[in-house]
């Protein structure tokens, strides 16, 4: 990384001279004229708890600048790698400098991202030290710190954390409000990690912790609350088990309040949704097809398993529209050759940036020439036409295609060969990559023909 | 990205500015002649001031001066800890020419710096000046010239924030606003977030005169503040930091802060405005804090008593001043209380409007404003104090100008800047603390704004953080305050004031002159009580 | 065709003197210059605002200072990989020009890119319009001096002081980039004004005007009316606070109109802040989720999914406030910095409002326009036919302000302000002026004022940063809150 070679060659040269003393020399004659020897170096005032803030801006110029190959080696370096030398870097010029008891988690989170586990928990142990003659709720809340921490550490600590959150359980009552949190964070990271009855009992946790909640504090975690057994409904769709997402909506909706008229319109609707699961799938209505290869334009196509995945305009740097693209290209490698097809959504704006109104096809032109050309997408692509009106004040209104009114919220959609929908979801989350490609294996091993669709 | 652009960086970085090439043509902005623009101290200035003090004399001028300025400013604003973004990225230079001819100013300015441009800046000033001349209604008079100015100086910084990598700013600011979502605030239900807004400045000032002056000052400025917010359901409470405030300085102002010691505080005060009453309108006895007394001394000593306002020369501009002239008023304006003294200064390490020379060559010396609440001198330049002459004859002062000559850049024409100023401390060690504790129904203010109309005289206070005071005890916060006031009743109704130990300083900004121009300078002040203050609720109409 | 004749002839003269902004050829040579300076694959946008301005300063009734500067301003930005950076800079030699480039080049480095499409614009559909005046150009020193003693040898006669400020300037203002775009238009601007004192400091009247042509500008008729108003101040008495019928002659209009102005802009009111947004529960459309034809952070772009008050009624029905580049008494630079047009827009219709500013994502987004709809401060009144004098006689009970000054917002959501009367104010009974009267500290909103109004005058050019027109108007129940008896 060029930000990296920059940082670690200006922190090891520091590093250096620290070691040989002959900063230590400089530093005796400075220390003597001003109180810090360090004060007119770059990055004076740093120790190594505070190299975490440096860690932000290097995970984020690393990710965004993974296309300068001069710096980044491929074959060696991932951005995670290249991240944690520049970290190592870092850290190594300012060991030894001093670090207020405040600071000791920062402290910690470095260490956690350079590998010393120990030395992070010992950090943490300290911390929680100070923390003796405070009140409880001011240690739950560095216990919470702790727990997200852990959690939010590459690979992630979950003994460690679910430890923390032990001890923040202990505490009791008082803590409600910051226990929804912590294990929200938990069953996140449980889902991440494929642990899915720990997903479960955070989750069955939360909810229990947030009904028992005083109003005020209920009021404020009510996000929490919802979102994550929205994400459990996510998590168990993703598994081939659509009766317990649906028991996850159904126990969210017995949660919402009856004047929240918002969230329940909302979630019915999800609910909805994942009632597509068992039904027949309705054939896809494109206005123009591309790279659409033997299988044509009827999708899904009978005998064959189908992934229906979204495409977004544009499709590179940010979000995760990238990372969509590669896990496709991955699944598509893996069952090349199968009975897999891969159909792309995406509908037209019906107007370009600093020109006229496009019309659909050139629109399609475009997405075809981008999708296909540039990013290469592994299957076809669907170009739906996006009828719109205008509300008075200007502003359009855009129409449900046909394709809206038949998957409602459904972006990702798996329909086995049967044309029965097996699987649905609103977005495209990297993190059931795997649990979708068992799920894919698992329909292609189902026969062909015979079976019909369950309705419900 | 591509071998292309990292050719490109290292050539920008090890780029030697190289001089342009023969040729050209004589269109505005490609003459040919320096490419290399020099540095205050270079050898290279001296002689275009040269350059230009002759071409003035010969058009006729009795006195001239010019000064070259080169101003870097750049502006960071970190909202959260994944963002940023730049306010502010400039460099501007800009070369003046003042010329006297006949009792009558004339001024022209550029940015170029080459021999032939400073001349022409020189002839048209004075020939602008002879034009202004020939009313004849005016004649200004500089007095003898002062000790001749020479030499170079510098805002004592310990690194310069322009030779602080970009990447190091980030990180500092995102440590900084980090401290306010990872706050301890045990089981509350809130969220805190801060957003930094820095600005630095580094001017590169040389100032010549036909006095013989040469001098070569770098001014380093930064403006740092840290908005803190609290989120609950009730509402958000807001508190900004004390301790990052402008100030002259360089890079530690912002890096050596202890702002991590300071964030609990803040945090616990803005949970403290979200439980706050609406004021109840009333007088009340008012304890405000240092921190806004530096713009109370600001707005209604400190520019009340510049000269050039009090004469009625910004009449049409920034205003007049409710101080009357001493050059009519037999007896020196008083503000009825001995509580009151005010020294002002253009010397303080951290002041804004600190260097070694002001913008005539003078050496700007300390002096009192204020004692024992009798105003008993002004804010001059050369020729508004040979205005004072007999004034200061009469009361035993040196008539000679108080050294506040600035402009805001060689763009600007020279012209009065308030200096910088001290409320002195008490005698006592009185604490801001004590002070409340003597009060018996009342507020304490603490940060805010002031705000003061065209004569300096009716203002208004808004308070950051306002504390209701029953019995000597804080008893909870007000919002929606306004306490309003009339400078010279204010200052009468002065009770106390904080001692040593209370003090603070803090820049600030005003505007004045036209075209406009901006003013900074530092006004250090210490907590004070005041009696009976009508505070309204400033949303509630007539 | 004027314009492209005096570009004409101004380009002939620089052959004897430099001259004194930059001309179109110049922009274009510098923008050249600079493509030649950075690296391939940059697009490269210039904003330039190349100013000269000469000024007269006064007071006392002796001229203080004055001044002749030329300034190049040039604000670079640069776009390359869905990231952008500027920087600013007033020389343009090539050592200036490789610094700027290279502080850009510094701050591309660390940027996330953005997800919003951007492309620069290469379209020149610019509303024609003439800012240039030779009149105001060629006003020298010489004849700004002589001025000068005409204009307070009246003031003199009366032994009262006269203070005021004279200024004229033209500006190139080019945008070009290296998509093609060449945008550029010159601009004269001329700015009077002029304050009166009594040397005992209770009366002060004051009088001021902009336009692009020095010769609209009646400094003599100016000047007597703030003497005029500075006789007729003299000695002002208290009155009660409280709420007042007001006639604000067209520069206090214009000063409490300026928050107003600033405020106009959909983002934050269809976010539920300020003025204009329309607070009650917004419904959501939840079977169907948001078009995710782009992606999310793109939708923070197009507004917060509420409503603003587009379509309803907000002021009285006799109230238009628009803006056009091309209006003949304020016309202003049809092209902003990065070169999207300025139109002419229509912001409040017969008390009805019509738009609010938006800037090029949201107009992407949610309008399928492509261009922002720019507010660039400018703007036009509309007005009655009720003179000041009518007004006044209809009066029964209320005060004539000269201006209002220290105005500033107090609640955004109301847009109350507070500030002060200054320069000349008068209670009036029973249809006539009767005296004069200390200045008040007002907190008052211009969205209550002008629902409160009663009559409105003609409009005409006010003193205000960017052109405003605006009338004279007659308002009831304008809330003067405390005496701040300044003068």
């Amino acid at each position: 990384m060029r930000y990296k070679s920059w940082y670690q060659s200006s922190r090891i040269t520091l590093a250096t001279l620290w070691a040989t003393g002959a900063l230590a020399c400089a530093a005796a004659t400075a220390a003597a004229q001003s109180p810090n020897p360090m004060a007119n170096r770059d990055f004076s005032g740093y120790n190594p708890g505070r190299c975490v803030a440096a860690a932000r801006l290097i995970e984020r110029v690393n990710r965004f600048d993974h296309n300068d190959t001069s710096a980044y080696h491929p074959a060696s370096d991932t951005l995670f790698t290249a991240t944690v030398a520049s970290i190592r870097g870092c850290e190594a010029a300012y060991v030894g400098t001093p670090i207020g008891t405040d600071e000791l988690l920062d402290q910690a989170r470095v260490q956690l991202f350079t590998a010393q586990d120990e030395a992070a928990i010992a950090s943490a142990r300290q911390r929680l030290g100070t923390m003796a003659s405070r009140t409880p709720e001011e240690r739950g809340w560095e216990l919470y710190l702790i727990v997200t921490d852990y959690l939010a550490a590459k690979p992630a600590r979950i003994d460690e954390a679910r430890k923390a959150l032990a001890e923040l359980d202990a505490i009791g009552k008082s803590v409600g409000g910051i226990r929804v949190l912590a294990h929200f964070a938990m069953a996140s990271a449980a889902i991440r990690n494929w642990d899915d009855e720990l997903m479960r009992a955070e989750v069955d946790a939360l909810v229990k912790i947030w009904t028992e909640l005083d109003a005020e504090t209920k009021r404020w975690r009510y996000f929490w609350m919802l979102t994550s057994l929205t994400n459990l409904a996510a998590a168990e769709a993703a598994a081939d088990r659509t009766d317990l997402a649906l028991a996850a909506i159904e126990r969210l909706l017995a949660l919402i309040p009856a004047n929240d008229t918002r969230a329940l319109q909302m979630y019915r609707a999800i609910e909805r949704t994942y009632r597509l699961t068992g039904q027949k799938a309705a054939p896809l209505e494109a206005k123009f097809w591309y790279n659409t290869g033997s299988t044509g334009t009827t999708r899904p196509a009978p005998g064959r398993v189908s992934l229906i995945l979204p495409l977004f305009r544009p499709c590179d740097e940010v979000g995760n529209c990238r990372e969509l693209v590669q896990a496709a290209r991955r699944i598509a490698h893996e069952f090349q050759g199968q009975d897999l097809d891969i159909t792309f959504r995406i509908r037209t704006f019906g107007f370009y940036a600093d020109t006229a109104p496009a019309p659909p096809l050139a629109e399609a032109r475009y997405d075809s020439t981008y999708f296909l050309g540039q990013l290469r997408i592994p299957g076809a692509l669907a170009v739906e036409e996006t009828k719109f009106s205008f509300k008075p004040d200007g502003r359009r209104v855009n129409e449900p295609t046909t394709d809206d009114l038949n998957y409602l919220r459904a972006r990702v959609v798996l329909v086995d060969r049967h044309g029965v929908i097996r699987y649905v979801a609103e977005g495209w989350n990297p993190v059931f990559e795997d649990r979708l490609r068992e799920f894919i294996r698992k329909l292609l091993a189902e026969p062909a023909g015979g079976a019909k669709a369950n309705i419900e | 990205m591509s071998p292309t652009r990292r050719d490109f960086l290292k050539t920008i970085s090890a780029a030697t500015l190289s001089l342009a090439g023969g040729g050209g043509n004589a269109l505005f902005g490609l003459l040919p002649g320096i490419d290399l623009y020099p540095h205050a101290g270079d050898p290279a200035l001296k002689e275009l001031a040269a350059r230009a003090l002759d071409a003035a004399r010969a058009a006729g001028a009795s006195y001239a001066d010019v000064r070259f300025t080169l101003t870097r400013l750049e502006g960071l604003r970190i909202p959260s800890v994944h963002s940023y973004q730049h306010t502010a990225d400039q460099e501007f230079a800009g070369v003046g020419v003042r010329a006297l001819v006949d009792g009558a100013w004339g001024f022209a300015s550029s940015t170029l710096w080459t021999a032939d441009e400073v001349a022409r800046l020189a002839t048209e000033a004075a020939v602008q000046a002879k034009h202004n001349a020939a009313a004849g209604r005016r004649r200004v008079e500089l007095g003898p010239p002062p000790a001749p100015a020479n030499g170079e100086w510098q805002t004592p910084i310990r690194r310069d924030p322009f030779t602080v990598p970009l990447a190091e700013k980030i990180e500092t600011g995102w440590a900084f606003v980090e401290l306010a979502s990872r706050y301890n605030i045990g089981a509350r239900n809130a969220n805190l977030g801060a957003t930094l807004d820095t600005t630095w400045e580094r001017q590169e000032r040389t100032f010549a005169s036909t006095d013989g002056a040469f001098t070569s000052q770098t001014v380093y400025r930064v403006t740092p503040s840290y908005r803190l917010s609290v989120q609950r359901p009730r509402g958000t409470g807001r508190r900004s930091s004390d301790l990052l405030r402008p100030r002259a300085g360089g890079w530690e102002v912002l890096a050596e802060a202890p702002l991590r010691d300071e964030v609990p505080r803040l945090v616990e005060e803005a949970f403290l405005m979200t439980e706050a009453e609406r004021i109840v309108p009333d007088r009340y006895d008012v304890v405000i804090d240092a921190r806004l007394m530096t713009q109370l001394v600001a707005l209604t000593i400190g520019t009340a008593t510049e000269l050039d306002r009090i004469l009625g020369y910004e009449a049409n501009a920034g205003g007049t001043s409710y101080i009357a002239s001493p050059i009519d008023q037999a007896e020196p304006y008083a503000f009825d209380t001995g509580l009151l003294n005010v020294r002002a200064n253009r010397s303080q390490p951290d002041g804004l409007a600190t260097v070694r020379w002001d913008d005539e060559g003078v050496e700007p010396e300390e002096y009192d404003v204020v004692r024992d609440g009798v105003v008993v001198d002004y804010h001059t330049t050369r020729e508004l104090s040979t205005e004072l002459a007999a004034w200061h004859g009469r009361h035993g002062l040196p008539n000679r100008s108080r050294g506040c000559a600035a402009g805001e850049d060689a763009l600007a024409v020279t012209m009065l800047q308030p200096p910088n100023l001290e409320m002195l401390p008490g005698a006592d060690a009185t604490t801001f603390d004590e002070l409340v504790a003597g009060v018996k129904k009342g507020l304490a203010i603490c940060a805010g704004t002031v705000t003061v109309d065209r004569q300096q005289l009716n203002g208004e206070i808004n308070g950051e953080l306002v504390y209701e005071i029953r019995d000597g005890k804080v008893v909870g916060t007000v919002h929606s305050s306004e306490a309003l006031f009339r400078a010279p009743e204010l200052w009468r109704s002065l009770k106390g004031i904080g001692g040593r130990g209370s003090e603070y300083r803090a820049g600030i900004t005003v505007r004045k002159g036209q075209p406009e121009q901006v003013c900074h300078f530092s006004v250090g002040a210490v907590p004070a009580l005041f009696e009976k203050v009508a505070v309204t609720n400033k949303l509630r109409k007539a | 065709m004027s314009s492209i004749f005096s570009r004409l002839s101004r380009s002939t003269w620089s052959l004897f003197t430099p001259d004194r902004f930059l001309s179109a050829d110049a922009c274009q040579e510098l923008l050249a210059r600079i493509i030649g300076m950075s690296p391939s694959g940059w697009e490269i946008s210039l904003h330039i605002e190349s100013r000269w301005s000469g000024n007269l300063r006064w007071a006392r009734n002796a001229i203080t200072t004055a001044g002749d500067t030329t300034e190049p301003r040039v604000t670079i930005t640069v776009h390359h990989r869905n990231r952008s950076a500027n920087f600013k800079i007033n020389r343009l030699d090539d050592a200036s020009i490789r610094s700027a480039l290279a502080h850009i080049s510094r701050r591309l480095e660390l940027q996330a890119p953005s997800d919003i499409p951007f492309a620069l614009r290469s379209a020149e559909d610019y509303i024609q319009t003439e800012l240039w005046s030779d009149a105001t150009y060629q006003l020298d020193a010489a004849q700004r001096a002589a001025l000068q003693r005409q204009l307070v040898g009246s003031a003199e006669a009366e032994q009262l002081l006269s203070a005021g400020y004279l200024e004229v300037s033209a500006i190139g203002n080019g945008v070009v980039n290296s998509a093609g775009l060449f945008a550029y238009l010159p601009e004269t601007r001329a700015e009077f004004s002029v304050t009166v004192r009594d040397p005992s400091g209770t009366g002060s009247g004051w009088a001021g005007v902009a336009s692009k042509d020095w010769r609209d500008i009646d400094a003599a008729r100016l000047s007597a009316i703030a003497l005029d108003k500075c006789k007729r101040s003299i000695d002002p008495v208290a009155i009660e606070p409280g709420r007042y019928t007001v006639i604000l002659e067209p520069q206090a209009v214009s000063d409490l109109m300026r928050p107003l102005i600033s405020s106009l802009s959909r983002v934050p009111a269809e976010m539920g802040m300020g003025p204009w947004a329309d607070r009650p529960e917004q419904t959501a459309q939840t079977d169907f989720l948001p078009d995710d034809s782009i992606s999310l952070a793109a939708t923070v772009s197009s507004g917060g999914g509420g409503n603003s008050k587009i379509g309803q009624l907000v002021l009285d029905p006799r109230i238009t406030i628009s803006a056009d580049p091309a209006d003949p008494e304020g016309p202003f630079v049809p092209f902003a910095p990065d070169g999207s047009p300025n139109r002419a827009v229509k912001w409040i219709e017969n008390g009805v409002l019509r738009e609010l500013s938006y800037p090029r994502s949201y107009a992407n987004q949610m309008l399928n326009k492509p261009d922002p709809l720019n507010n660039s401060g400018a703007y036009r009144m509309s007005g009655g036919d009720t003179t000041i004098e009518e007004m006044i006689a209809r009066t029964e009970r209320g005060l004539l302000v000269t201006r209002l000054t220290n105005v500033r917002v107090v609640d955004l959501n109301s847009l109350l302000c507070t500030g002060t009367t200054s320069d000349g104010l008068w209670l009036i009974e029973r249809g006539e002026i009767t005296r004069p009267v200390k200045n008040f500290r007002f907190r008052e909103s211009p969205l209550f004022a002008f629902n409160s109004l009663e009559a409105l005058g003609k409009p005409v050019r006010v003193l205000q940063p960017m052109p405003a027109i605006v009338p004279p108007a007659m308002v009831h129940d304008f809330s003067m809150t405390s005496l701040a008896d300044a003068v």
